[in-house]
């Protein structure tokens, strides 16, 4: 409950930056996903990506501060390797939303198909890659040890706050 | 100093060189992060699924605008006389705003799916947070709803904020909540065979 609070103590906070960056950003993310297609040989020209970023790399950032850490300088790795994760899967999953409508066969169910298909496919930044950053890095600490005991068969231990990344006790 | 050796289990047999303290913490982490790694690997499959579902069936999204006017029509109707609902648009409160497929719980729902998916519960178990999950989410979303009327009424110029910050960060802290809730509330049971 705790971490909850936390992370969205500091989502508030970093959601009023993300805001005022959210234009620029979005342009740039725009630029960051033609440069990545015209490396595939796919000239696209794209106007606006409307994405909810950079609110997902707020919440990323929001989730490792929020995160209890044991070793000092863990919290700051995980923040400077999860940036530039976040940036680089923003940049591919908008590059990706665009593929269906290149690739997509001709006639107006197909289009319509490849639209949506790309449409749902820029929804993973919102929905998908803050907290599958996170978990990578930092969140498993909460979730391994319930996925190992899951593993064994036994009830999950209720870890004290603070005390995630200990050994799991059956 | 004073030799402990006679204290200490003897060592197993062992062939070749001794693992460096590093080399077994290393060893030791790769091991504990396997389940994570597959953890995370079953939810972007889950997650892959539920688009192209979604892409597939487009009778989803359009059921679930429809079910969301008609949830935002019984909620509304004891308390507000003058709300207008036809077709998509909802006017209440002198707010008006179209209810779009991004505007239903379809995403979130499909993110908690996805996870509770992928973790390792018993089936029955499974079945509870699939659920439970999309009913909260679904009571959530139409809070959400009834909760940027008033904003959009009387204070414009806060709607775009508002609107960004309660759909992504409340909304992913909402899903992020149930997934830990029903972690923790799992009864003790038997593995799956």
């Amino acid at each position: 409950m705790k971490l909850l609070l936390r992370v969205l103590g500091w989502a508030t906070l970093l959601a009023f930056p993300c805001l005022w960056l959210s234009s620029p950003w979005q342009t740039l993310l725009a630029r960051g996903s033609e440069l990545l297609l015209a490396l595939f040989r796919q000239s696209v020209s794209i106007d606006d990506v409307q994405v909810m970023a950079p609110f997902d790399v707020g919440l990323f950032v929001a989730l490792c501060l929020a995160t209890p850490v044991s070793r000092p300088g863990e919290r700051r790795r995980a923040i400077l390797l999860g940036l530039p994760a976040m940036i680089a899967l923003e940049v591919v999953v908008v590059a990706l939303g665009i593929v269906p409508g290149l690739t997509g066969g001709s006639g107006a169910d197909a289009e319509a198909g490849a639209a949506r298909l790309g449409a749902y496919i820029i929804e993973s930044v919102p929905w998908v890659s803050a907290l599958v950053v996170w978990v990578a890095l930092m969140g498993g600490r909460h979730i391994g040890p319930l996925l190992e005991a899951a593993a064994r068969g036994s009830s999950p231990r209720r870890d004290p706050p603070g005390a995630a990344g200990r050994a799991p006790r059956a | 100093m004073p030799d402990d050796s006679s204290h200490r289990p003897p060592d197993p047999p062992r062939s070749g060189r001794t693992p460096e303290p590093k080399r077994r913490r290393a060893l030791v982490r790769r091991e504990s992060s396997r389940p994570v790694l597959g953890f995370l690997l079953r939810f972007v499959l889950a997650w892959i699924a539920a688009l192209l579902a979604a892409t597939l069936f487009p009778r989803i999204e359009d059921y679930a605008i429809a079910a969301t006017m008609w949830t935002l029509r019984i909620v509304l109707m004891p308390f507000t006389r003058g709300a207008v609902i036809e077709g998509s648009m909802l006017q209440a409160g002198g707010a008006s705003v179209q209810i779009v497929s991004d505007c239903t719980p379809l995403m979130p729902t499909a993110a908690l799916w996805a996870a509770v998916l992928a973790f390792p519960a018993p089936w029955r178990w499974r079945s509870v947070g699939l659920v439970a999950g999309a009913v909260i989410l679904w009571m959530y979303n139409v809070a959400r709803i009834l909760a940027l009327l008033p904003v959009l009424a009387h204070r414009p110029q806060w709607f775009e904020f508002i609107h960004v910050y309660l759909w992504q960060t409340v909304t992913l802290i909402v899903v992020f909540t149930c997934f830990l809730a029903w972690l923790r509330l799992q009864p003790a049971a038997k593995a799956e065979p």
